[in-house]
């Protein structure tokens, strides 16, 4: 589904060079449930971010589903965003100005997609993320697990084969934490969607399929 | 489009007001500002009756003339009847020609037992109400007949009839114009003096006037002369048809040695407003270009400070551009939804200006239209069929769209750039 072959990424900053990764080579298998885990500043995100193409590395390449990702363009970068990956964030990334079923169908605006259609298949996954009651809210009136739990439906509305999920639940209390890691286990095993996610927490990656530690930068285990 | 952006627009205007209401009000100044030179331009050469065919006249306003004896000096200034109608009487293309007096003219009118009127008057002839759409709200024009005999006729403005007689039924009674009587034939709705040829308080045939003999240097006199083509396209048909006429009547004028300098006449509406004495030619051009740098200042100056206040703006929502770009919105997608939102807002300042820009108009009619060089009776009157012409929405419309894009474009431009991880960051770089 996804593979990474020798992927470095060095940051420049003025004063310092940071070497975030280092001659990494990972492959993801469809349906798979991958947890990443290692300590803070390790580049979790940094790997994640560019397997999701929102970042490029400094050298290395990534395939997805047999596609090398390497001179894509902007627009063909976007539309494989838009139709392969959905993200799910630490601090949920929910647009504040926009209610909940907006922010839902965000994805589908940038396809040409009918609107009824559009909401028709926001308030399915809301339904499905058990917050239909709350299509109409704003983000600021919901809670952290509710937030995160239209963050998952954002992810899900455009049928994304792959899930990248950063600390899903970083933010939030065990309970809401549970929550989050059921929908996210329904959505790998009922829907075999591909997901990989990073997490501090021993207990939810004993509960994925595969885990794979990080120790500054390089892939340990 | 759909509400929700509409709706998205709100939310973002709402969480800061103040910035909102500054960058509104200020967009909402500058349209009300660069429509003011708009609507003073448009009086000039927008259609309204009983000016309606503008864009289809041509104006003879003067006529300029040199003599071998005076080397390069020439006279210039109104035209003798007879020359107005050698020159262009005689035209074949154009759909009418008509002759009157170069402005109007101070008369006085009473009425038995009462006092005198000054008034502004105006000679023209029969074909004058063919040129110009006055409406007539009782009688009819004096005809080609009556111009002919030179039956002394009087057309009336509606508030000058009622000044006189209290009513309008007025149709074929007489009043005294000039201390000779003349017959009441029509009452007009009232002109205002923004219809600079056509404006006058009453009109009479100038067959029926001495000004007929007030000629100088062979060709001078004092009336101008109003071509109206069938259409814009027939101009350069009627311009050459002119420059034959000019050639014969030179020929016989030069007799005397007089020639007629013809300084590219006739002129069209916009010409002739910027047409401030006889003996120079206007240069288009130049008031062109003079216009496009007015325009570039008014535009330019308040861009610069709606795009500082748009990237303000845009910083504030970093992180929603981080989002947009990681669900799928390309770099260009992304622009055009900055670029439309804020043209939305721009749209909704510029309303704002433009009704600014009419309610001035209508309170401030002396001070904005107060014509330097015209002397009437009459102040400036506005009126909706003159200010809701469909050109001035379409230049309201044009220029919020640019300021839109000077003030928009470059923040727009950067908010596009950015690093996808860093805008969601909420880092700038
Ligand atoms: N934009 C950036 N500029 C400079 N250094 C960065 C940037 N992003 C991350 N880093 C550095 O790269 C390393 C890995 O960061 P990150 O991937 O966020 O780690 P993790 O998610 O595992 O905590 C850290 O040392 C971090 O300071
Ligand atoms: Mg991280």
């Amino acid at each position: 589904m996804i593979t990474l072959t020798g992927i470095n990424k060095i940051y420049r900053t003025r004063e310092i060079e940071t070497q975030a990764l280092e001659n990494v080579n990972l492959e993801v298998n469809k349906g798979e449930f991958l947890s990443i885990m290692g300590p803070s500043g390790c580049g979790k995100s940094t790997l994640l971010n560019i397997m999701g193409l929102l970042d490029t590395p400094t050298n290395g390449t990534i395939t997805i589903n047999g596609t090398s990702t390497e001179k894509m363009k902007d627009r063909t970068l976007a539309e494989f965003r838009n139709r392969m990956i959905g993200f799910v964030f630490q601090s949920f990334h929910l647009i504040n100005s926009l209610n909940v079923i907006d922010n839902v169908e965000l994805p589908l605006t940038y396809r040409k997609i009918s609107a009824k259609e559009s909401r028709h298949l926001a308030e399915e996954v809301l339904q499905k993320v058990g917050l239909s009651h709350r299509m109409h809210h704003m983000p600021s009136e919901l809670s952290g697990g509710q937030c995160q739990r239209v963050a998952i439906a954002r992810a899900i509305v455009g049928d994304p084969e792959i899930i990248l999920a950063d600390e899903p639940t970083g933010n939030l209390d065990s309970k809401m934490g549970t929550e989050v890691m059921d929908i996210l286990h329904r959505l790998n095993k009922e829907e075999g969607r591909t997901i990989i996610m990073v997490t501090h927490n021993e207990e939810q990656a004993k509960q994925t399929s595969r885990t794979i530690r990080f120790f500054d930068g390089r892939q340990v285990e | 489009m759909n509400t929700k952006y509409f709706k998205q627009i709100w939310a973002h205007l709402r969480q800061d007001p103040v910035v909102s209401i500054i960058s509104v009000l200020g967009t909402a100044l500058s349209i009300f500002l660069i429509m003011l030179v708009v609507m003073l331009q448009q009086v000039k050469v927008a259609p309204f009756s009983p000016e309606s065919n503008r864009s289809r006249i041509l104006y003879a306003q003067y006529i300029s003339i040199s003599n071998k004896k005076w080397g390069d000096g020439s006279s210039n200034g109104p035209m003798d009847v007879k020359i107005a109608k050698e020159l262009y009487k005689s035209l074949k293309t154009p759909e009418a020609v008509t002759i009157y007096s170069v402005c109007t003219i101070p008369a006085v009118i009473s009425i038995p037992n009462s006092g005198t009127i000054t008034t502004d008057a105006l000679l023209t002839d029969a074909d004058f109400w063919h040129v110009f759409d006055f409406r007539f709200i009782k009688g009819k024009p004096y005809d080609q007949v009556s111009f002919d005999a030179a039956i002394p006729s009087i057309v009336m403005a509606e508030s000058m009839a009622r000044q006189l007689f209290g009513n309008i039924d007025i149709i074929g009674k007489n009043v005294e114009f000039n201390y000779t009587s003349y017959r009441i034939v029509g009452i007009v709705k009232d002109v205002s003096t923004l219809a600079s040829t056509a404006y006058a308080q009453v009109w009479v045939p100038y067959t029926t006037t001495s000004y007929i003999n007030n000629i100088w240097c062979e060709v001078g006199g004092s009336f101008s002369t109003a071509i109206l083509a069938r259409s814009r396209k027939d101009f350069s048909a009627i311009r050459t048809e002119c420059n034959q006429q000019l050639a014969i009547s030179n020929k016989k004028l030069s007799e005397k040695g007089y020639k007629i300098l013809s300084r590219n006449r006739p002129y069209d509406q916009e010409k002739k407003t910027i047409t401030y004495g006889a003996n120079i030619e206007p240069d288009i051009n130049a008031d062109h270009r003079q216009k496009i740098i007015i325009f570039i200042i008014l535009l330019l100056v308040p861009a610069i400070n709606l795009s500082s206040m748009t990237q303000s703006r845009l910083r504030r929502r970093i992180a929603e551009i981080g989002i947009r770009r990681a669900f799928g919105s390309t770099r260009s997608k992304l622009l055009k939804n900055i670029i439309t939102e804020s043209f939305i807002v721009s749209l909704l300042a510029g309303i704002i200006g433009l009704i600014f820009c009419f309610a001035f108009a209508y309170l401030g009619t002396d001070i904005l239209f107060a014509q330097p060089y015209q002397s009437t009776f009459c102040q400036p009157t506005i009126d909706t069929s003159i200010l809701m012409q469909p050109a001035t929405f379409l230049y309201a419309l044009g220029f919020c769209f640019v300021l839109n894009l000077l003030s928009s474009l470059i923040p727009a431009w950067r908010a596009s750039r950015i690093n996808i991880v860093n805008a969601l960051n909420g880092k700038i770089k």
